[in-house]
């Protein structure tokens, strides 16, 4: 009984040092792993006071994000409006430039029609003095060339006149003669003749000679042709009085006839040179 | 007799006692393991906690919100240098 007793008790007492051990040991345990929750708890603070200090960072760079977003949006604008005004400034510009060149091409346009108007006029009065002055020489050309020819023409005429009536001289001369012998010859020819006849015709004759002789004094054209045909008339006369007569006589007056169409022929030469003349 | 009597009953307190002590070291024991679950739970808790803080850390974005800033600061040198060039 006493051993028993003992032994439980020894049992008793090895337990309660056991149960001391294990109590022991985890108290141990406790304070260890107290120690882990307190420096648990201090990295829990670290992290939520870096997580605080990240949320605050990330906000400020929200922030700072938002601003310089808002910042370059401003600046866009102003770039945007900057430019905007640039291009109407140099489209003014522009505008201005092209109007002040317009209007420096029109007041060119305006001072070259000017010039030109100015050189116009006085190129048509120059032309107009110049005809002017062509005109007054040649009318003064032509006034010389007019007196000259007038000078030309009646020295021409008078020599002209002065041969027509040296031939017509020489022709009368000659009809003279050819008159008197014919009149001889009918004095002493056949006496059957109206003598009355033929004086009319020796007057005759004559005056015609004399007209002749002043017409080609005068150079008159007309009255030289009528004084020829004055003469034909008469030699023709002459031409029927001696168509009864002598042989000699009849060639006499065909002489006489020849010498009157000479008179003619020198007429014609006459209007000749005055048509070469005009 | 005595002797004896007065071992027995020095082994009884012993016995007493040891039973008292032990239960009482038992209890302790056992609360003190209580505790430390509790503990282990909690410093799981806080490493759980400060997990979630660093994931919400990188989650909070401060990387592309960098890239970002950097990214305005350079359109933002560019439009200045294109404002003074106007």
């Amino acid at each position: 009984m006493d051993a028993l007793l003992k032994l439980f008790a020894a049992l008793t007492v090895v337990w309660a040092g056991w149960m001391y051990f294990l109590n022991s040991d985890s108290e141990t345990e406790l304070r260890k792993i107290r120690n882990e929750l307190k420096v648990a708890k201090g990295e829990l603070g670290e992290a939520q006071a870096n997580y605080d200090a990240e949320v605050k960072k990330r906000d400020t760079l929200a922030a700072e994000v938002k601003n310089l977003r808002e910042q370059n949006q401003q600046l866009e604008k102003d770039i945007k409006t900057k430019k905007q005004e640039k291009r109407e400034r140099a489209e003014q510009e522009r505008r201005d430039r092209m109007a002040a060149e317009a209007k420096a091409r029109e007041e060119s346009r305006k001072a070259r029609e000017e010039q030109l108007a100015k050189m116009r006029q006085e190129k048509e009065e120059k032309l107009k003095r110049e005809e002017e002055e062509q005109r007054k020489q040649e009318e003064e050309w032509k006034k010389q060339e007019e007196e000259e020819t007038a000078k030309y023409e009646s020295a021409r005429s008078e020599r002209q006149a002065a041969a027509e009536v040296n031939d017509l001289q020489h022709e009368i001369n000659s009809s003279n003669e050819i008159m008197r012998r014919y009149l001889t010859c009918r004095a002493y020819g056949s006496g059957n003749e109206d003598y009355g006849q033929i004086d009319s015709l020796k007057r005759r004759w004559t005056q015609t000679v004399q007209t002749c002789i002043k017409v080609a004094n005068e150079g008159n054209e007309k009255r030289l042709r009528s004084s020829s045909k004055m003469l034909k008339d008469t030699a023709d006369a002459l031409n029927r009085i001696s168509a009864g007569g002598n042989t000699e006589c009849l060639n006499d007056a065909t002489r006489v006839i020849e010498e009157a169409q000479r008179i003619v022929e020198a007429k014609k030469r006459l209007k000749k040179l005055n048509a070469g003349k005009r | 007799m005595d002797k004896d009597k007065w071992i027995n009953i020095a082994l009884g307190v012993v016995i007493l006692a040891a039973i008292f002590s032990g239960r009482y070291y038992y209890s302790q024991s056992t609360e003190t393991k209580s505790s430390i679950e509790n503990v282990q739970k909690k410093i799981d808790q806080i490493h759980k906690n400060i997990s979630d803080l660093k994931t919400g850390v990188n989650n909070l974005g401060i990387r592309p919100l960098t890239v970002e800033k950097n990214r305005w600061e350079r359109q933002q040198e560019q439009l200045k240098k294109e404002l003074n060039s106007i």
